[in-house]
């Protein structure tokens, strides 16, 4: 029985190309039934974080512990026990949906009944029997996701797996993973340029950018590191409050609509602006307090690492 | 080698053989016996009268001119084309990354695909010497007084048959390992044209014709036959020895390898 609490852990984990550094002392823990979101742009690092975790690169410097087990020591065992989608759907296109699902039941040796269940939790039992070739991407998405759950892993390691899908792939792929992880208690690695699917079903983020790891932890935990909140006041002489606001020590915009958005860190100074724009006479006609969302936050700490 | 191991072994070979379903190279498998032994058929049903004058060794002359035409240029386009078409199955689905992440060693992965090429050639083998015997009962039926069957000539066929694949071996793995590697089918078509082009040069009359990889499958026909003065062992020997020396080439290719 494993007790550790991260499912991957990369101490000091380094890697190279050539002379170019793509990976810089990442050290990533995922703890065990959460969704972990890994973040980054294009070329950020994560595709190959994930090609090293599943030993497809050789470890250079560093460590990456799987289930508390070496990756370099231990590959089949770990492999065992997790499920992976890399990229792009490769299947081959001359077999069918069902028949590609066959040939991976003979690898990983589970019995050929696991093909319908999987077939059924992927929603791909009515195209069983076409060929890839005529799959939209979608669909064939959802095979290689099934391939990854054939043999019941514990632990799923997914590379954009929405890439390339419609919105409504997307849902699709969002509610299985979320339905994975709550029904069927998998741990879930995703890697995602998508700010947005993240937010909408993460329990924890790490953000890479240029090889490094800016932050990671809980969801939550994200703005409160990076940017915190803003308040949104809409007011009725605007040059006047702006300058009120200066008076305190903020930094205030502000929009066509009159509106002034106000970076803040704690509730309290909602009420301490409030009472000094009353007090000095201006009209207050709407106070509402905005989280930043996901995207500002990442475009936040990608912006402090480039400058 | 443990049960784990073996399982792992079985599975891949079995998901092998199962990914060329409904593949040129399944189809290839079993056309190109049948094309060969049709074409002896075709030619021994309109011209026997011409051919032969007596039943007596008939069915080995039949044989014999089938194997030499097998031998010597078909053989080796059906191992060059094989080695392709098996190779371009995982080169065309980008699957390698898949195939390097299941839980199996590599050693498995690898060698169920050797295993897989062999049980191909060994079952288009075996599929050449029962349409040539097929062929045989044609002939005979057409040609009762020129066409009479003989046990004898059916075992020298068969020796035949298994010493031409045997000293093919090394041509094989070199031709694995080429397409393998690389997914660019013009490499290793290239390779393997320009191989047996040369064979076909030096075997004109130079003496080491039989150190040639792409000659062996040819001369040890020869050799069997009498027409060159070199013992078969050396092909055995030195086809075996080739393909070993392949097989583990490939092997530290295949471990080394960084799917990208």
């Amino acid at each position: 029985m494993d007790t550790q609490r991260s499912i991957i852990d990369t101490p000091n984990l380094n890697f190279a190309i050539g002379r170019t550094t793509i990976l810089k002392d990442v050290n990533l823990e995922v703890p065990k039934g959460s969704i972990y979101g890994f973040l980054g742009p294009n070329g950020a690092g994560k595709s190959t974080l994930i090609r090293l975790l599943l030993n497809l690169y050789p470890v250079e410097e560093g460590k990456i512990f799987l289930f508390g087990n070496d990756v370099t020591t231990s590959r089949v065992g770990i492999l065992k026990r997790l499920g992976r989608y890399v990229e792009h759907p490769s299947l081959y296109q001359h077999l069918t949906g069902h028949e590609n699902l066959r040939l991976a039941q003979k690898y990983y040796n589970v019995p050929s009944e696991r093909v319908g269940e999987v077939l059924d939790i992927v929603g791909m039992t009515e195209f069983r029997h076409r060929k890839v070739k005529a799959y939209s991407l979608g669909m064939r998405q959802r095979i290689a996701i099934g391939q990854a759950l054939l043999h019941d892993p514990e632990l799923l390691i997914l590379d954009e797996p929405t890439n390339g899908l419609d919105p409504s792939g997307i849902k699709e792929i969002r509610e299985l993973l979320v339905r994975l992880n709550r029904e069927h208690g998998k741990t879930i690695f995703i890697s995602s340029h998508l700010l947005s699917e993240i937010e909408k079903m993460c329990t924890h983020v790490g953000v890479i950018h240029q090889g490094a790891v800016l932050y990671q932890g809980p969801l939550e935990g994200m703005d409160r590191q990076a940017a915190g909140k803003r308040l949104l006041v809409k007011v009725g002489n605007v040059e006047h409050a702006l300058k009120l606001i200066a008076q305190q020590g903020l930094e205030a915009t502000h929009n066509l609509n009159a509106t002034l958005e106000i970076p803040i860190t704690e509730n309290a100074q909602v009420a301490a602006i409030n009472r000094h724009l009353v007090q000095e006479g201006i009209d207050v006609y709407e106070l509402h307090q905005q989280d930043h969302n996901l995207e500002e936050v990442f475009m936040s700490l990608t912006n402090t690492t480039n400058s | 080698m443990n049960t784990n191991n073996t399982i792992g072994l079985l599975g891949s070979f079995r998901a092998e053989i199962y990914k060329y379903k409904r593949t040129m190279a399944l189809w290839l498998v079993v056309l190109a016996p049948l094309i060969i032994a049709l074409l002896m058929t075709l030619v021994y049903y309109f011209r026997a009268d011409k051919i032969l004058t007596t039943d007596v060794g008939s069915m080995g002359r039949y044989l014999d001119d089938s194997v030499s035409l097998a031998s010597g240029f078909f053989y080796s386009f059906y191992l060059i084309l094989l080695t392709v078409l098996i190779h371009q199955v995982e080169h065309k689905a980008q699957a390698l990354k898949d195939l390097f992440s299941y839980p199996v060693s590599y050693f498995n992965t690898y060698t169920a695909k050797w295993l897989s090429a062999f049980a191909m050639i060994m079952t288009t083998l075996s599929l050449y010497v029962f349409f040539s015997v097929l062929g045989v009962g044609v002939i005979a039926a057409r040609y009762p007084n020129l066409m009479s069957w003989s046990s004898g000539a059916l075992w020298v066929f068969v020796k035949q048959v298994t010493l031409v694949g045997v000293a093919s071996m090394f041509l094989l793995g070199i031709q694995f390992v080429v397409a393998m590697r690389w997914s660019n089918v013009i490499l290793a078509f290239g390779l393997g044209i320009v191989g047996f082009i040369s064979a076909v040069v030096v075997m004109q009359g130079w003496e080491h014709a039989h150190w040639h990889p792409y000659a062996l499958g040819n001369l040890v026909y020869y050799a069997l036959s009498g027409k060159i003065q070199v013992s078969v062992s050396h092909f055995v020997t030195y086809s075996m020895v080739g393909l070993l020396i392949t097989y583990l080439v490939g092997y530290v290719m295949w471990f080394k390898r960084r799917i990208v």
